[in-house]
């Protein structure tokens, strides 16, 4: 490779330009806030720009993405300790009393989906807890669950696709 | 909300994928290529990104339901077969007929006759039962299954692989009948544990190996312990004795492999990487100047779209790295930069065709 150079202000400015959109969609998807998601893109730039070592051009979009998605996983895992750290009751079949800030369309549908998330087989719902409320990262949960990090993958997709049809019936039924 | 426009079922199918990228992006860190997989489909319809949206935004409602359910009871989890190689719904539809087994051994036992890709207790191998003695296990594309025999040995089945486990008194007996598994072999002299496989057969003791069936060979790999393979004209024929005065079994220590067929009988071991060879199970395919007809059988248990040979100057093409089975899409865009093939979407499948490179057209680097 002859092409490598440290990086400049206006390669910066063109990663931005043509995958900004991209990573911010991705960052947000994982994060669940844009403003987090660009909050944390914009990290990935700057550390982008005081790195040191040289590198190729072609390679910096894979780098930025890179950075980027490392940045999220730190971001994710600080919001796991913190809330570890708040001891939340999550194993209670009580139903807890109506928040008064939440509106009554809301919390009918996160009961709604409660519900939902009994009507799913016993390992893939045991695969969805464990990783949507326990925190546990796919591996995580196959040690656990003595499987495959595949196969926590694709029980946690089926159990996703599965409540979204059922919301879909329901959204239907009320329309 | 107009968002029924599409049809249900066309909707259910684009949910399925669409839950699948909301679990891949929130599992961590993605390559490059996957990335823009996931933009192309999303860029594809405005339907995908709808699905994506609804799904995404599920996931975030989700962090929000107030109580979880309990866990559900051991014995639930235990008895649940259902192994994600269908839609939840179309498992819960069929489901009346699943949920009497619970309370009944001997329903437990006749559905296990009707029923493959399973999980079973050991207790349904009681001697009294002997309907119930052969079970069969069978996994679809993509799909694993890691099944605990009664025994407490495990057998491990790849992608698109099936096996027979027929347990008697005196042998416990298993049948390769297509694809890839790993044994791990709990130790018992009195009854020995034969895995058969295109006619020959791999006896063990204690040990752990994995059996592979490809298109004209019978692979086996040992990562602890020792198993004597048997090459198929003896266990087919008895002891007739072979003008080729080859060897009719071998003892193959930890470390090694052997592969065997109908008509070049039994190769001699050779000293293999049994992490490599074993990677599969950890969701990655590794190969060491491998002739790529043969990667491609592999890779065609994982991928959703059949990939085929365009012609044998192909499939005798060299290839050394490793697949990640989740990514084929992925590992198929690159392959073109690494083989001079042409990686061609025809209907329904995957084409590799061979890519002609005379030496002035080569790309300078």
């Amino acid at each position: 490779m002859t092409t490598s150079k440290p990086l400049q202000v206006a390669d910066i400015e063109e990663l931005f330009r043509e995958h900004n959109r991209l990573l911010v969609q991705l960052l947000t998807a994982r994060l669940g806030s844009a403003q987090t998601a660009k909050d944390v893109a914009q990290e990935a730039y700057v550390k982008l720009l005081n790195l040191d070592e040289d590198r190729a051009v072609s390679h910096q979009r894979a780098y930025l993405f890179k950075v980027a998605q490392n940045l999220a996983t730190d971001r994710l895992r600080q919001r796991e300790k913190t809330r570890r750290g708040q001891a939340v009751e999550l194993f209670d079949d009580e139903d807890e009393g109506a928040d008064p800030l939440r509106s009554a369309a809301a919390s009918q549908e996160l009961r709604f989906l409660k519900a939902v998330l009994k009507e799913l087989p016993p390992k893939c719902q045991r695969a969805f807890t464990l990783h949507r409320y326990q925190g546990l990262t796919f591996a995580e949960a196959a040690r656990e669950m003595n499987l495959t990090e595949r196969m926590i993958r694709i029980y946690v997709a089926r159990a996703l696709a599965y409540c979204q049809s059922r919301l879909d019936e329901r959204t239907e039924a009320s329309s | 909300m107009n968002k029924q426009l599409i049809s249900q079922g066309r909707r259910d199918r684009l949910l399925e994928t669409a839950a699948d990228w909301v679990a891949r992006i929130q599992d961590g860190e993605l390559p490059a290529e996957t990335i823009d997989a996931w933009r192309e489909w999303l860029d594809a319809s405005p339907d995908h990104r709808r699905a994506f949206e609804d799904v995404q935004a599920l996931w975030q409602k989700m962090g929000d339901v107030p109580t979880l359910p309990v866990p559900p009871e051991r014995d639930a989890l235990r008895l649940d077969r259902y192994a994600g190689d269908e839609r939840v719904r179309t498992w819960l539809s069929n489901m009346p007929r699943r949920r009497d087994v619970k309370h009944n051994a001997w329903a437990v036992a006749a559905s296990v006759m009707l029923v493959v890709g399973v999980s079973l207790g050991g207790w349904l191998w009681s001697e009294t039962h002997p309907a119930a003695q052969e079970v069969n296990y069978r996994t679809v594309t993509g799909q694993h299954l890691v099944v605990r025999l009664p025994d407490d040995s495990s057998l491990e089945l790849g992608a698109a692989s099936e096996v027979r486990v027929m347990y008697s008194k005196s042998e416990r007996s298993i049948e390769l009948l297509h694809g890839i598994a790993f044994f791990d072999v709990k130790e018992n002299p009195e009854r020995p544990f034969v895995v058969r496989a295109g006619g020959g057969s791999v006896t063990a003791v204690g040990t752990a190996f994995s059996v592979q069936r490809r298109a004209d060979e019978v692979m086996v790999v040992v990562s602890d312990g020792l198993v004597e393979v048997e090459r198929p004209s003896v266990a087919a024929r008895g002891t007739v004795s072979d003008p080729q005065r080859q060897p009719d079994r071998v003892q193959l220590p930890a470390g090694q492999r052997v592969a065997y067929s109908a008509g070049r009988g039994l190769n001699l071991p050779t000293v293999t990487d049994v992490v490599a060879e074993t990677a599969w199970r950890d969701g990655q395919l590794v190969f060491k100047d491998e002739a790529l007809a043969k990667v491609i059988d592999d890779v065609n248990r994982y991928s959703r779209i059949p990939i085929r040979l365009g012609d044998d100057k192909v499939g005798d093409l060299r290839l050394t790295g490793y697949i990640v089975t989740s990514q084929v899409d992925g590992w198929l865009r690159g392959l073109e930069s690494v083989l001079p093939v042409a990686v061609e979407r025809q209907a329904g499948e995957i084409v590799l065709l061979h890519r002609d490179e005379s030496p002035g057209t080569s790309p300078a680097n």
